[in-house]
């Protein structure tokens, strides 16, 4: 007994010393940033052969992501199954550029970021590799793993350079340290996650109401919905009046995504994790706002009043999108490429013969202004080269190689049966790449234009009953006159959007209604809705862009802080539980006030006080 | 003095002898103390970095990176105690792990002498592959087949005319994890003991019968006691696994509503580094790893020490 309670006492001891020898790093402070120039600072320059060949050739090591092949893309090359390790870019690579690309891995998408974690810890760091996680990014650079880039800039090509410096010089800008450039970022537009309504017409015609203005029109459409399932439910094949959801949500509450409660809380002016700025230039944070506030007690009503699915705690995304197939869903709330997938597949399903999706901007609450809530700046995936790489310079060129063969229009010509989906070609499977993150909307106006000059120039689908084959595109580019109007399309344009879209545009312009549109054009919806509708997806984004419409701005899009990452799980997970009890179980000024007193006690403060000292230390956005 | 140096003398002799002899089965040893020391004891170094922000460094290997890394005590180990609901957490790993296993162990015990008592071999095939399969399905796909099962207009809710959400009530969670648990694993558990009775030397039932034991005298007094070493070593190996309440079954079962009663050690783990990836997850990690690992040893030491005191089981 003795002997036991010396040792524990010994065991105590020692581990209060060990506790006590620990520093404790208390609360992130953030040193201003400054990017610096580059050596050029905002002028191109550039390289008179963007891909240059070495001779001889050279092995650069690099990871891949295991994409399964969609679209037309090949599932066999060269006689094996095709993939990162046996796709037409390493070979292109190859006599291009004289790189041979050596896969140090190739695991699926959601494994990649572990794979990457395991090699850098291993010390079996890639030369080239590119990685779409910030924190990643992060730790590669803060810890010296990556090489300063500013000098290989001006080895992409001229076009990319321009992209950069005109459209995205903040996303570059946020790579930079002192005037060094750790990593060619993809920049994404943000505008490109602003969220819509998405409501099924067929049943606003069944329920006897209009699109609605207002987030109470939107509640009173979904109470119609609920009211009328019985007759909703008779027109869909295998649902039952109790299986209609008026609005669809999943249960992640905390994330921003599609099919989930992104779109409502923001119909409120709210967005789980965002910060905003307030009247005394500070940030505040969404979750304790007023704004969601109001957003909490709504959605508690609406659940009450049963137009939002009883089980939606127990739903993914993943349901949520199977549902809106099956037609059992009239609202959900999404990206612009939502009407692709899955109302496409909902609107060209057997099982649900009228559906007819239309897309709606938020809708406002209490009189209030609804605008989708985005990040000033998007970037996608960071490009890196490792510090020990011996040839920084293959990175621009595999970048300019792989823009050349996407965006190129003469890129069959250059590049043979190679450059093409059908000849092995998957832009997944490319293990470094860098998009041009302005090209969609040039793609949309384009796409717009020529469509609307066919109909004019009096071109018809002759048969809607079949798809538009090459065929169909041979005959329309050896016509004199519509073959100048469909020039103006780029290959991939031509074959993507005309052959998938044009029967839809037709029948719309027929004024055809969806129910008796033949299968080809329901097919065509999605990419009609997404690209080329005036008042389509990407519309929408351009619109945006192009400061047409207003978008309300989360000003944090930094990194996870270091109250973030100890304390950030435990509030997240909180105001999730909370959150979800309030919309199930009833909303109480009482519940609210608990929930807001213990987030703030239990980091969220903290949280807060990091994201405005990383504000403060951040170079203005250009 | 000169007595007891020869006898020191000896018995080094004797053993150098006995290891001369044995020779070859040592040798046969190497090979699983090789793999031993480096998969297991080797990597246990590793366990340093709990106490460390571990940062990888691109200029050194992996040890001295982490013997280069800040020290920061129990910094890890106080973010996780420090959770105002860790004590809950805790508590629902122990006492569903617990409930799992010692439910686990007494129906597969009453399920092995069930099947033992079957006459007809094809028909104690048949049973025993139908309470094995399930131990071969994934959590994946059982988790959509229970969600629906237990859902508001399931099959559950509908055979007793009710309109309970048990997936998102306290009171029915845990005893949905359970049941389901046990269920998949029964098969499993009842194969061991199954294995263990048939080793029952038959002479023995045979003199019991002839002394007039009926079956349950025969099960109290020969079945039970006879496979009493490998219950004892099942009991004990799983109360080793009293950390691991089921991170699969628990991640496609559970929801925001039942964190109370359902949310384990592995599931915060899991969302610490889902929800908010850190430039510090292989710190935390191994933090969570060591705590778990700790007290399953704990658990597992006592048990030992339990069977081996009270019941005079030993290993050796």
């Amino acid at each position: 007994m003795k002997k036991t309670a010396i040792l524990l006492i010994a065991v105590m001891l020692f581990a209060a010393v060990f506790a006590a020898c620990g520093d404790d790093p208390g609360e992130q402070q953030f040193v201003p940033k400054n990017p610096g120039t580059l050596p050029y600072g905002t002028e191109v320059k550039a390289p008179e052969n963007p891909m240059p060949k070495y001779q001889p050739e050279i092995t650069i090591t690099v990871m891949g992501m295991d994409y399964s092949p969609e679209g037309d893309v090949a599932s066999v090359y060269n006689g094996k199954a095709a993939g990162p390790k046996n796709q037409a870019f390493n070979d292109v690579a190859r006599e291009k550029l004289g790189i041979k690309l050596e896969y140090l891995s190739s695991s699926s998408p959601a494994q990649y970021d572990t794979q990457l974690s395991l090699a850098i810890n291993t010390g079996n760091i890639p030369d080239v590799f590119a990685t779409s996680n910030p924190i990643v990014y992060e730790l590669v650079r803060s810890y010296g793993f990556v090489t300063d880039l500013k000098d290989q800039f001006y080895n992409l090509n001229a076009e990319i350079q321009g992209m950069y410096l005109n459209n995205f010089y903040s996303s570059l800008e946020s790579c930079m340290d002192e005037g060094s450039l750790y990593a060619f970022p993809t920049p994404a537009n943000p505008y490109e996650f602003a969220k819509r309504i998405y409501i099924r017409k067929d049943w606003l015609d069944i329920s006897g109401k209009t699109i609605p203005q207002t987030a109470e029109q939107l509640i009173d459409v979904a109470k119609a919905f609920k009211a009328n399932a019985q007759a909703i439910a008779a027109t869909q094949t295998g649902v039952n009046a109790n299986q209609i959801i008026p609005i669809g949500i999943h249960k992640d509450l905390s994330y921003v995504d599609n099919y989930g409660p992104t779109g409502l809380f923001e119909l409120f002016g709210a967005q789980v994790g965002a910060y905003f700025m307030g009247s005394d230039e500070t940030l505040y944070a969404a979750n304790t706002s007023s704004e969601m506030k109001t957003a909490v007690a709504a959605i508690s009503q609406m659940y009450a009043d049963g137009i939002i699915a009883p089980e939606f705690y127990n739903k993914t995304s993943a349901t949520v999108a199977t549902e809106v197939i099956q037609g059992k869903v009239g609202i959900i709330f999404g990206d612009w490429w939502v009407p692709e997938y899955p109302l496409g597949n909902s609107v060209s399903n057997a099982n649900t013969p009228g559906a007819d999706w239309v897309a709606v901007n938020l809708v406002g609450y209490g009189g209030k202004e609804a605008l989708p809530i985005v990040k000033p700046i998007g970037i996608s995936t960071y490009n890196v080269v490792s510090h020990a790489c011996q040839h920084p310079e293959a990175l621009p060129r595999l970048i300019n190689l792989f823009y050349d063969m996407y965006y190129n229009d003469n890129a069959a010509e250059i590049y043979g049966e190679r450059a093409t989906q059908a000849g092995g070609f998957f832009h997944n499977w490319v293990p470094v790449k860098v998009w041009n993150g302005a090209a969609s909307i040039e793609e949309h106006k384009r796409v717009n234009e020529v469509f609307e000059e066919l109909y004019e120039a009096g071109y018809r689908v002759q048969n809607l009953a079949a798809a538009l084959t090459e065929t169909d595109l041979e005959q329309v580019s050896s016509h004199a006159v519509y073959g100048t109007i469909i020039d103006k399309l780029k290959t991939r344009e031509k074959t993507l959007h005309f052959l998938k879209g044009y029967a839809y545009f037709q029948s719309k312009q027929f004024a055809i209604e969806v129910k008796d549109m033949t299968p080809a054009a329901k097919a065509g919806f999605g990419i009609y809705e997404e690209m080329i509708a005036f008042n389509g997806g990407y519309a929408y984004v351009t619109a945006l862009t192009e400061g047409r419409a207003n978008a309300k701005l989360n000003y944090f899009y930094g990194t996870a802080t270091e109250a973030m990452q100890s304390k950030g799980e435990y509030v997240t997970t909180y105001l999730v539980t909370q959150f979800t009890d309030m919309i199930k179980n009833g909303f109480t000024e009482a519940k609210w006030n608990t929930f807001v007193e213990n987030y703030d006690k239990n980091g969220g403060r903290l949280i807060l006080n990091e994201v405005n000292g990383w504000y403060k230390a951040q170079v203005p956005l250009k | 003095m000169v007595g007891t140096d020869t006898a020191g003398k000896l018995k080094r002799k004797n053993r150098l002898y006995r290891l001369r002899q044995e020779l070859q089965l040592h040798a046969m040893l190497l090979p699983g103390m090789i793999l031993l020391t480096v998969f297991v004891i080797f990597p246990i170094i590793g366990v340093y970095m709990a106490f460390t922000q571990y940062r990888p460094s691109p200029d050194t290997g992996f040890f001295r990176a982490l013997f280069q890394s800040r020290f920061v005590g129990f910094r890890f180990f106080n973010d996780i105690f420090t959770r105002p609901d860790f004590t809950q957490i805790l508590f629902n790993t122990v006492y569903i792990a617990l409930l799992k296993i010692i439910i686990q162990t007494v129906l597969g015990i009453t399920l092995a002498l069930l099947l033992n008592e079957l006459r007809s071999g094809a028909l104690k095939k048949t049973f025993q592959t139908v309470y094995f399969i399930p131990f071969f399905l994934s959590w994946t796909l059982l988790g959509s087949i229970v969600t629906e099962m237990f859902s508001l207009d399931g099959i559950v809710n509908k055979l007793f005319g009710q309109e309970i959400s048990f997936l998102a009530s306290n009171d029915w969670f845990r005893a949905i994890l359970i049941s389901t648990d046990v269920w998949k694993n029964m098969g499993y558990q009842a194969v061991y003991f199954l294995a263990a009775i048939s080793c029952i030397d038959p002479t023995q039932y045979e003199a019991a019968s002839v002394d007039g034991a009926n079956y349950w005298q025969q099960c109290r007094h020969i079945t039970l006691p006879g496979i009493m070493p490998i219950i004892i070593l099942v009991s004990v190996l799983n109360i080793g696994n009293v950390m691991n309440a089921g991170f699969e079954q628990i991640l496609v079962l559970y929801n925001p509503l039942v964190y109370k009663t359902g949310d384990i050690i592995d599931t915060v783990a899991y969302r610490i580094g889902f929800l908010t990836p850190s430039l510090d997850q292989y710190s935390l990690g191994t933090a969570i790893g060591l705590f778990k690992s700790v007290i399953s040893c704990v658990f597992f030491l006592g048990s030992y020490a339990f069977a081996a005191k009270k019941l005079n089981y030993s290993i050796m």
